[in-house]
């Protein structure tokens, strides 16, 4: 983003700070409203968790953002990125942001994979678009990447096709291709949701680990509070298109102010015996 | 190309489709006899070693005709699927990828240019620019391409709605690239298979058009072959066999060849399917199942 010289620096200063700033969202599908006046804000390195059962606008919300809703969705509101209103900005535009300053990991590592090219291209693909770097320079890149991302054998990894990874390896592919050109901020939409039990704890640390190091702000969907409490600090719960609660994961989960909060979490404290939520 | 060999049908379809086009290579350094010489002392001479399918009312050998024939087929369909492939894939991707009331009113157009034969734009495009290969390989090119174009939109809309596309989106890839990148690749099997069929139907509206007389009078092809030898058919049957035996078998070849590639693709799609198989036992675990 450009700032114009002999602005004042304080100014600048201000919205360092604020990377997304989200404001009254609303998205109509015909005659439904999906998700309804939603406002947020996500900081530089913050990371904030939007929990909300199937169907209750959250990875419609988060879609908005990077102008990725389906043609027949109306988007009204406002969506402010680094200061830059992306609502209404023309797709050619956004393109631009998507996967360089906002990269997004998606739920179903399975199919969210082209099944017919292969990892390391897919990995390097990002880099292809938002970079001017030529084929060699992107195959190493995949490499360094397949290895950040722990992908056994990096070398001979990024060869191989989606089929031949398991499940867990190609969601590591998929964090990968999301942070390849390291985005300012990173929507991971269920990003463990499709994956067994054991490779979602692998999953959520390596994402921990990654935008630790980088300072990238997270945007994290889920409907699984107890997952939340792991990665973000802050927590929007929605339902049938609202927010109804906002705050620290920590209160809300041990002070539900809203019903639907509260039954979240005594879902959770039910299925879950042998670990305690704060 | 071995696991197409590797089944029957497209064995016998690689054998057909190869001797027809090297009949046809051969026909142009080299043919037992020049087929465009008429020696009236020779006419209707029977089969033998000589002339191994007999000579027509102009004395001409019929074997070197119907090589030579082979060549004007050989060049019609590599022409007109060249054409048809052309405006299938561009019309049916672009149909497919533009925003949505231009990519309606295309399909809407090529619905209704799929109403107009291809007999009859033959008919007009020779009237307008003279009866020549070219000529009838582009009446059958945009014919059968675009009719292709209603196919291929329909597949790419079907892989456009893969999850991989909205990732390649969120990945700041433009239309086009995903176009090519992601939406040809997963579509190939089928624009294979296509087009073998439009290759066989080509052979058999060339005969047709040729039939009719549309073929420019020098160049040597089945379809002329049979309206010359039929007014005699009552007369002399066996040499009507020779041509019309050539134009089904290179349709048959043609046939058999996209039914041995649609079986070499198939696995490779079954293994596909699979795997989409699979994601519902991975899908969702409740809420706080996983507490690591």
């Amino acid at each position: 983003m450009t700032h114009i010289v002999g602005e004042p620096r304080q100014h600048h200063r201000e919205h360092a700070a604020r990377l997304l700033e989200v404001s009254d969202l609303t998205v109509r599908i015909g005659a439904t409203t999906v998700v309804d006046h939603v406002s947020f804000a996500v900081d530089c390195g913050e990371r904030l968790g939007i929990i909300g059962e199937s169907g209750s606008g959250k990875t419609l919300s988060a879609l908005s953002v990077i102008g990725l809703t389906p043609d027949v969705a109306d988007v009204s509101g406002s969506v402010r990125f680094e200061g830059v209103e992306l609502l209404g900005m023309p797709d050619r535009q956004i393109a631009k942001l998507r996967g360089d300053r906002i990269a997004t990991v998606f739920q179903n590592p399975l199919t969210s994979l082209n099944p017919l090219m292969r990892v390391g291209r897919q990995i390097s693909e990002t880099l292809r678009i938002h970079r001017d770097i030529g084929r060699a320079k992107a195959a190493k890149a995949a490499v360094e990447l397949a290895a950040r991302v722990g992908l056994p054998d990096p070398a001979r990894a990024v060869r191989a096709y989606p089929h031949q990874l398991s499940g867990g390896q190609r969601q590591r592919v998929g964090i990968a291709i999301a942070i390849a050109a390291r985005p300012r901020l990173l929507i991971a939409d269920e990003p463990t949701t499709a994956l067994d039990v054991t490779v979602q704890a692998e999953i959520i640390s390596l994402l921990d680990e990654l935008i630790a190091d980088e300072g990238t702000a997270l945007l994290f969907i889920t409907h699984d509070i107890a997952l939340i409490s792991q990665v973000a600090r802050s927590l929007l719960v929605m339902r049938h298109g609202q927010v109804v609660e906002q705050g620290g994961v920590n209160d809300l989960i041990r002070t539900p102010q809203h019903p639907y909060t509260a039954q979240l979490v005594a879902a959770a404290r039910a299925t879950s015996t042998d670990r305690a939520l704060p | 190309m071995r696991r197409i060999w590797g089944s029957w049908t497209g064995r016998i379809g690689l054998v057909l489709v190869g001797g027809m086009t090297a009949a046809g290579v051969l026909s142009t350094v080299w043919t037992p006899y020049d087929p465009h010489v008429l020696l009236p002392s020779q006419r209707w001479k029977p089969i033998s070693f000589t002339h191994p399918f007999g000579t027509d009312a102009s004395g001409r050998d019929l074997f070197s005709l119907v090589i030579s024939g082979a060549w004007t087929t050989a060049r019609v369909v590599f022409l007109s699927t060249v054409i048809a492939a052309v405006i299938g894939m561009v019309l049916g991707i672009l149909s497919a990828i533009a925003p949505r009331w231009i990519g309606e009113a295309m399909a809407h157009l090529i619905d209704v240019m799929i109403a107009i034969p291809a007999l009859v734009l033959a008919l007009v495009l020779v009237a307008g620019l003279g009866g020549s290969i070219v000529t009838i390989s582009l009446a059958i090119g945009i014919a059968f391409g675009i009719v292709f174009a209603r196919v291929i939109r329909v597949e790419a809309h079907k892989a456009l709605t893969n999850d991989y596309i909205v990732a390649a989106h969120a990945s700041g890839a433009s239309t086009w690239r995903i176009a090519w990148r992601h939406v040809v690749p997963n579509i190939a099997p089928t624009i294979i298979v296509q087009l073998s069929l439009i290759a066989a139907l080509t052979i058999l509206t060339e005969a047709a058009l040729s039939f009719l007389g549309l073929m420019p009078l020098a160049t040597i092809s089945w379809g002329r072959m049979l309206q010359d030898l039929q007014s005699t058919m009552t007369i002399h049957p066996l040499a009507l066999v020779f041509p019309g035996i050539a134009v089904v078998l290179a349709t048959l070849g043609f046939n058999l060849l996209g039914d041995g590639v649609r079986e070499a693709l198939d696995p490779q799609l079954k293994a596909r399917g699979a795997s989409a198989a699979i994601d519902p036992l991975l899908a969702p675990t409740a809420i706080g199942t996983d507490m690591p």
